[in-house]
């Protein structure tokens, strides 16, 4: 996408990280336990000038490029801010960015108390909860400081924002992270019993050097056929909520468009800005190593405009990184649906972003199911 | 490369008139993408995460 006939990109996705700090602990978490160790360096909290800033900075970029993009409040724990704060945050954001720019809380649930939940609603701020499915699979890997399972304190938090009828719109959808060891419809059944609309899931992170959980090798597909069991659930579910990557998926089989990063051939503006103000490139990149979200040069909220950094050769770079560079994918006859995958998750030290996904063969096998079904449909309606 | 496809069985009767891909392909003819939440009309978030 671009602004005008100019170089810069438009922005669809900006991260917020107001919290560099979690009360949770999970052993997998892409922050903390994929070796960057830049959240140390970090303040605690963004402070309200960095967030001012923040805020004057996002209202010029919207009136530039007159496309409303999404803010979505992050961290570590974006709730560690408290309710006070909070709100000021979050009052200074929506007179920056009036409907229908979306602003959106991405929260672990454990911190979604009846303060929170008020000035949520004051603000109109979308919440997706991190849920990986029932107990026992929430419970492996979801764990506090003290090692103790959150599943029952972040299935408290749902309750109290849906049991409120001013709340319950605000919740946007739940995000499983996959153990591909659990069964799929169990997961399928605890996520939408929370009540939200939308399902999402993630797989583990890893790249070619460090192999996903629960992958034994590059060719096998054991979420593949997770996906696939999760793609069953979903279609013999009479009254289905959404399940954002299988919609993406079937979507663009069937001819239409994708919406998320990852999935598809769009590419997409996406920025993050730490706690103390510096700008930085789409934050899964920690998963390809230490600094690998990071520009080389050091733009801040406090020095520089979007406009700017959108039209840096740098950010442009970073942009087209979006496009697979692999030979494999270039004649890969799904690439159109799978478009390459996550960028972080096609590392390997000695070719770089030069490779398919590590999960290309468990995105092919899911696909090959999902064209099957499309082609039938295609045929019955010829 | 080669198109991959699992070809359809008599088992996916149900998946082919499922809900779910009703709705997709109902989304796919009017190229519009329905708003997952009542109230909470807007533009998306593309984060993967």
């Amino acid at each position: 996408m671009r602004v005008g006939g100019a170089s810069a990109q438009r922005l669809d996705t900006v991260l917020l990280k107001v919290a560099s700090r979690c009360n949770l602990d999970c052993s997998y978490c892409y922050v903390y336990h994929m070796g960057d160790e830049a959240w140390r360096h970090q303040p605690k909290r963004m402070s309200d000038a960095v967030l001012q800033q923040v805020a004057s900075r996002l209202a010029a970029q919207l009136a530039l490029q007159s496309t409303p993009f999404s803010v979505v409040l992050h961290g570590g724990e974006p709730l560690l801010l408290g309710a006070e704060r909070l709100d000021r945050f979050c009052a200074a954001l929506r007179a920056a960015l009036p409907h229908p720019c979306g602003i959106h809380v991405q929260t672990n649930g454990a911190l979604l108390t009846d303060p929170i939940i008020d000035v949520l609603v004051c603000h109109d701020v979308g919440v997706s909860v991190s849920i990986d499915g029932p107990q026992a699979v929430h419970d492996r890997f979801r764990l506090d400081h003290r090692g103790k399972g959150s599943f029952d304190r972040v299935r408290a938090g749902i309750a109290r924002l849906t049991a409120r009828a001013d709340a319950r719109p605000l919740l946007a959808g739940v995000l499983a992270v996959i153990d591909p060891t659990s069964d799929p419809a169990e997961v399928y059944a605890a996520l939408k019993e929370t009540g939200a609309p939308s399902l999402d899931v993630l797989p583990r992170d890893g790249n070619w050097d460090r192999l996903p959980f629960g992958k034994s090798a590059p060719e096998t597909v054991e979420y593949g056929r997770w996906l696939e069991g999760l793609l069953d659930a979903y279609l013999a579910d009479p009254e289905p909520p959404n399940v954002r990557l299988l919609d993406d998926l079937l979507r663009l089989l069937l001819g239409g468009r994708s919406i998320k990063e990852g999935v598809g051939t769009t590419d997409y503006g996406i920025l993050v800005i730490e706690p103390d103000g510096t700008v930085e490139k789409n934050d899964t990149l920690k998963v390809a190593g230490a600094g690998a979200d990071r520009f080389e040069r050091r733009w801040s909220v406090s020095e520089h405009g979007f406009d700017e950094i959108l039209s840096s050769p740098e950010f442009l770079d970073y942009y087209r990184q979006q496009r697979p560079l692999s030979s494999m994918c270039a004649v890969c006859p799904d690439l159109g649906v799978c478009g390459g995958g996550m960028v972080a998750h096609r590392w390997s030290s000695d070719r770089g972003f030069d490779n398919p996904t590590i999960f290309c063969a468990d995105q092919r096998h899911v696909i090959a199911r999902m064209r099957g079904l499309a082609d039938a449909i295609q045929s019955r309606a010829a | 490369m080669q198109v991959e496809k699992v070809a359809v069985g008599a088992g996916d009767e149900v998946a082919l008139g499922s809900a779910a891909l009703e709705r997709l392909i109902a989304e796919v003819r009017t190229g519009e993408v329905r708003s997952s939440a009542g109230a909470y009309n807007r533009t998306y978030n593309r984060h993967n995460r």
